[in-house]
Formats: C-alpha cells, structure tokens, sequence
C-alpha cells in the first residue's frame, strides 16, 4: 500500500519519493527510482540490507517471499493417496516451501509444501484419511 | 555418475534430500555400508547393520506418476539384477520390495518434495541386504541377503552402479 508519493526539493535538488507499506512489516522508500528497505520493530524502523538478507539463504529467503510472494492458493492433493502426517495447523502463518502436508501414495512419500505465504484458514484433511487427486486439503485465508 | 560412500551415516535419504535442496545433480547418489537411523515408509525403522548397501539417488525433474511407475520399475530392476547377475529366484512384493526364498532383501522408498503440484525434489531410497550374515530372532524369519543365501561376499559399488544404471534406463523408457 503506497502511503506517500511526492516530489521534495532538497538544496535545489528534487527528488523523488515514494514509501509503500509492505503488509504492516516492512517499509520501502523509493528514492529516484531507488529502492531501501526499512523493517518496522516497536515503533522504530531498522535499515534492512537486501543483499545481507539474501545471503542468509533460508531465513532470508523467508522473509522476502513473506513480503514479495503471492498468497498461496488452496492446497490440493497432487495425488491419491492417504494422509500420513500434518506439518502445520489452523491460523498458523506459513512460507513458501513451508512443509504443510505428507500424502502417501504407493508408497511414495509426497512431501506437499505451500507454494506461497499465507494464514492457514482451515486444515480440511487428517492423518488415516483417503484423499482422492485434487481434493483441497489446506485453505487459506 | 556422483557417488559419496559414507562408512556410516545416520540416513542416505536424508543426506540425499539435503543435497538436491543444495542443487544436487540428478542421478547423484549418496551410498553407506551402515545407516544408524534408517528408515522405511512413514516412521518404521529400516534396520540397517554394516556391510550392506544402504544408498538413496538424487531424480531427474519428472512427473508424479511417473514416478510412481518408476518405484514399482526399481523393485523390477533389482529383481532382474539378482536373478541375471546372482542367480536368485527373487520375487517383487508390490509396489516396493524384492524378497527372495519368502524373505525381504531389498525395500525402496521414493520421496518427493512438492510444491504448486510438481514434484520439486525428488529421492529414491534403496536398502539392499548384501552382505549381512546373521539377523537377530525377531528378523531371522524375515530377512535374508545375498551372502546368506549365495555364501559369497558382494562388492556393493559393483551392483549400486548397476542398479542405478537400470534405474536411468528404466526412467527414460517412461518418460519417452
């Protein structure tokens, strides 16, 4: 949600501005065309290093798909099979590639993992359970 | 071929998973003479003492039911290798294992990491009783190997690099 757009004259320079609220998190102030990323904590706002963050691989990588990633979609089961385990439960808050639920099938284990960032709604299978191909077995807010 | 044979490891198909997480190539594998946490399907335990041949295999990016074709084709491939390279009447008990004389030799367990319905990840885990010589009573009923059943030591690199072989041929005769 953009929250400011504007033009700001500093010593006969003008600049630019734009500040965009990142879902209540993060900020990013585009300065002429460059972006900076500021991470809101307690009424303070703390500079983020873009590149430091993606180094740190996995934790990094989950807080920007938090911020950059679409909403994952319903999830369904690729496959028939049976439900083995639940990684995750109802108004839980996941990533992308956060383990949700394992659908055995043949004896194959299918890791099924959220294919984006999101609230869990409702969980619409349990352990034991058949699920035939394409049945929805987690719901998103 | 990529082979990492470990003495010990606590599992190939974990070690496997976090390979392919780290960009593993396909077909790479992960291979041990001793697992100390083996696993099988869900949370059984996949008893695994040394000498044996414990190895998981990196897939190609393929479709899922191809890969369910492909684990039913591993407990083919490895039948095929007994009986044609050993002698052993080995028999495929559907969809995941090979038993010879009655008693389980070799179990597989093919793991896939999906995400927006394609299988991202994709290990195939195969435990193979090469070289056992003895089971305890409550496996003695229920597993064999190819030392008891033949009283001859196996060379396991021989017979991983030939099963992983007939696993690519089989893969690619499906996926054509």
């Amino acid at each position: 949600m953009i929250m400011l757009k504007k033009k700001i004259k500093i010593n006969e320079k003008i600049f630019d501005l734009e500040m965009e609220d990142l879902k209540g998190k993060f900020i990013r102030i585009e300065i002429n065309g460059k972006d900076y990323f500021f991470r809101k904590d307690n009424g303070n706002v703390i500079p983020v290093d873009q590149r430091q963050l993606l180094a740190a691989e996995q934790e990094a990588e989950s807080v920007f798909s938090e911020v950059f990633c679409e909403a994952p979609k319903n999830l369904r089961a690729p496959l028939a099979g049976m439900v083995s385990n639940i990684w995750a439960k109802a108004g839980e808050k996941v990533v992308k590639g956060q383990k949700l639920v394992t659908v055995i099938a043949m004896k194959m284990e299918n890791e099924i993992s959220a294919s984006g960032t999101g609230k869990i709604k409702e969980i619409k299978c349990q352990p034991n359970q058949a699920v035939n191909k394409d049945d929805i077995l987690v719901i998103f807010e | 071929m990529f082979v990492k044979f470990f003495k010990v490891v606590s599992s190939t198909q974990e070690e496997a998973k976090d390979l392919a997480r780290k960009g593993g190539k396909p077909w790479s594998v992960i291979a041990a003479e001793k697992q100390s946490q083996g696993r099988g399907k869900g949370k059984s335990h996949w008893h695994s003492p040394e000498g044996n041949l414990y190895f998981s295999v990196v897939l190609p990016a393929s479709k899922l039911d191809d890969l369910q074709i492909l684990t039913i084709l591993a407990s083919f491939s490895v039948a095929k290798i007994l009986k044609e390279d050993y002698g052993l009447e080995a028999m495929i008990k559907l969809p995941n294992d090979v038993v010879v004389n009655g008693k389980k030799i070799c179990g597989i367990l093919t793991e896939n990491i999906i995400m927006s319905g394609q299988a991202k990840i994709s290990v195939m885990g195969i435990g193979l009783n090469t070289n056992s010589e003895d089971y305890t009573a409550d496996l003695k009923d229920k597993a064999t190997s190819i030392k008891m059943e033949l009283k001859e030591k196996v060379d396991n690199k021989k017979i991983l690099a030939k099963i992983v072989e007939e696993l690519a041929k089989q893969l690619s005769s499906i996926t054509k």
